[in-house]
């Protein structure tokens, strides 16, 4: 099934008396359950494009099709709305509110969806166990290693049970080792079915997926698929 | 998502800062403090001089004698004794309007009993005067017509009195003398207190005027037999004070005899009209005082403002983080102005109850009399929550306005 169809599109950023083409007529179309690494130099648009693939930017020109919603047609709250229930963010630094518990923090899309405190606590702590964190809930992300914040975020985007979770340098803030377990849980759970698309300039860490994608100056120029 | 939940964010996110918290509230806490006290003494001070001025009794129309002539110099107030009882009579025919018209004779005198003995208004009065003035019997009885009539030599004596020359013992029942003339104490006062102008109402002696007449002032050769100093008119209901002294001042200026141009030869103070007059202005004061504390609330505001911008910008990497995680930008603005209106709401709570020890103490310490009005009370607490609202609503919105992608990358 076609879970994501970009067509024609571009993006133009207005910095100063210069408008800068961050990508430019990109044609991409990503199927449910790949795995999917985007890779590129910096400046290439691959940012921009995570940006426009989590609902957090509208594109420029063209058309943005997710799980059959018309995204570049839809306004911000419906996009809030998208990006609660069919997205699943991954950030290079975690990005975990500070003072506050991993259960309450993989909770907080779940509050965005209207969901009481009892239906919270349960499918948040699914969601920690199957990221290995059942005996950590209570701890605050200070008191956890970055291996375990980012296991963290990870049930956070998976709480809500996302079309697609996006990784945005996962294990861009963790050792080799590390990120090594990182990857592996990301391979483990596109292997239950979960799409992933994931930024990286490392070759080991796209080496995980299935698809390699390149960015170089706003265009696609190598989209490789393992067999 | 539910008010009750960001209701519970908001706490979280005030008890992470809870020194600033604390501090950002101070001024909230200062200001609805300050209200309510100072409100409270002026409520107070309101309740006490209306109060005063009820004891006198209510709906109550007094006519005194006015100044007289006498080539051109005035005397005075009630220097020429112009009422007499048939004046007296003539206001109780106005039935429709007025229930009670009770005429008093006033002197002074030495009341003796025993080895005390005591100087004091001596006060010449019917029965009615009693139910004119709202004035009940502390032991005793009260005299009749009967013994009004025949000059009776009795009397009823006020609490000073009685304090004065029977300190130990009730007085009822004993002989004494008041200007050599004995009489017999029937009754005794409940007290009234100061009147608005200080005076001890219950400095006092009352006897039937008919006594008084004959016996007490019988030797004075400027007593005539139908003479009253004060006639003490009891109307209807309250609204119709001003109807009702309109009407006695026509019946007294023809009892009188007084063509048109001429001046009153008495005076009619309608004590209705000089409450309402009292109140409004302490009134008008009291609301003085509570706009001079209101300053201090707008301030405390001014504070939480200036710590919700602080928190927002503090904040907005986490408000990036919420916003892709789901929330729209009402959910965002909600949280901040939640936050802000908890921070003013606990304060006005703590404000409220700090006002009222102030009051307390006040009132304790420096002997005013307070009074903690429910309204100002409420009025302080909704206020507070509008200050949260009305000083949270534009950093919240500002908070709201973020683009997510900017307010992820903020450092």
């Amino acid at each position: 099934m076609e879970l994501i169809k970009l067509s024609n599109l571009s993006k133009t950023y207005q910095i100063g008396q210069n408008e800068v083409e961050a990508l430019k007529n990109v044609d991409l179309k990503i199927q449910d359950g790949e795995f999917v690494a985007i890779m590129g130099p910096s400046g290439s648009g691959k940012s921009t494009l995570m940006n426009l693939l989590g609902c957090l930017d509208k594109p420029s020109k063209g058309e943005y099709v997710l799980d059959q919603n018309i995204i570049s047609e839809l306004d911000s709250n419906k996009l809030a709305e998208i990006r609660n229930k069919k997205i699943g963010f991954v950030f290079q630094n975690f990005n975990l509110l500070a003072r506050t518990t991993a259960i309450e923090n993989v909770e907080i899309p779940l509050i965005y969806s209207g969901l009481n405190f009892k239906e919270r606590e349960l499918k948040a702590k699914k969601k920690l166990d199957l990221v290995g964190l059942k005996d950590r809930i209570d701890h605050k992300p200070n008191q956890l290693s970055g291996g375990q914040q980012q296991r963290v975020a990870i049930a956070r985007a998976l709480v809500n049970e996302p079309v697609v979770v996006l990784a945005d340098e996962p294990t861009g803030a963790l050792d080799s080792k590390t990120g090594e377990e990182i990857m592996s849980i990301f391979q483990r759970l596109n292997k239950s079915g979960i799409t992933i698309i994931l930024v990286t300039h490392e070759i080991d860490v796209a080496s995980h997926a299935k698809r390699v994608i390149t960015f170089k100056d706003g265009v696609i120029i190598e989209d490789k698929k393992k067999n | 998502m539910n008010i009750s939940l960001t209701f519970i964010i908001a706490l979280k996110a005030l008890r992470v800062n809870a020194l600033r918290s604390v501090l950002t509230m101070l001024g909230v806490i200062i200001g609805v403090a300050a209200v309510i006290a100072l409100v409270s003494i002026g409520t107070g001070a309101q309740d006490k001089i209306v109060g005063q001025i009820e004891a006198l009794g209510s709906n109550l129309l007094i006519i005194v004698n006015a100044s007289s002539r006498d080539s051109g110099a005035r005397m005075g107030a009630g220097s020429k004794l112009s009422l007499t009882t048939e004046d007296v009579d003539a206001i109780a025919n106005e039935k429709q309007l007025i229930t009670i018209a009770s005429p008093t004779i006033h002197t002074k005198g030495q009341v003796i009993s025993g080895n005390f003995n005591w100087s004091t208004d001596i006060i010449g009065a019917n029965k009615s005067f009693f139910i004119a003035r709202d004035w009940s019997i502390a032991e005793g009885r009260f005299f009749n017509e009967l013994e009004n009539n025949s000059s009776a030599k009795i009397g009823i004596l006020g609490k000073t009195v009685v304090d004065n020359i029977s300190p130990n013992n009730s007085p009822v029942g004993t002989l004494i003398r008041v200007n050599r003339v004995p009489i017999k104490v029937i009754g005794a006062l409940e007290p009234k207190g100061q009147s608005a102008d200080g005076k001890d109402q219950d400095d006092i002696i009352i006897i039937p005027m008919q006594t008084v007449q004959k016996r007490i002032l019988g030797s004075n050769k400027r007593a005539r037999p139908n003479m009253v100093h004060v006639i003490w008119v009891k109307v209807i209901n309250s609204s119709r004070m001003s109807e009702a002294e309109e009407r006695i001042k026509e019946i007294l200026r023809k009892q009188h005899k007084i063509r048109p141009g001429k001046e009153d030869d008495f005076k009619i103070h309608n004590l209705e009209e000089i409450r309402n007059t009292v109140s409004q202005s302490i009134g008008v004061f009291t609301l003085l005082l509570g706009a001079v504390a209101s300053i201090a609330l707008v301030v405390g505001g001014i504070g939480i403002m200036n710590i919700m911008l602080v928190s927002v910008t503090e904040r907005t990497k986490e408000i990036g983080l919420r916003m892709a995680l789901g929330a729209k930008r009402k959910d965002i603005l909600m949280q901040f102005i939640i936050e802000s209106i908890t921070l003013s709401l606990i304060g006005g709570f703590i404000g409220i109850i700090f006002g009222m020890i102030v009051s307390y103490l006040i009132s304790k310490t420096a002997g005013w009399p307070t009074t903690i009005d429910i309204n100002s009370i409420i009025i302080a607490f909704f206020f507070s929550a509008a200050i949260g609202i009305i000083f949270g609503a534009y950093p919240a919105r500002k908070a709201s306005l973020l683009d997510p992608i900017d307010a992820l990358r903020f450092e």
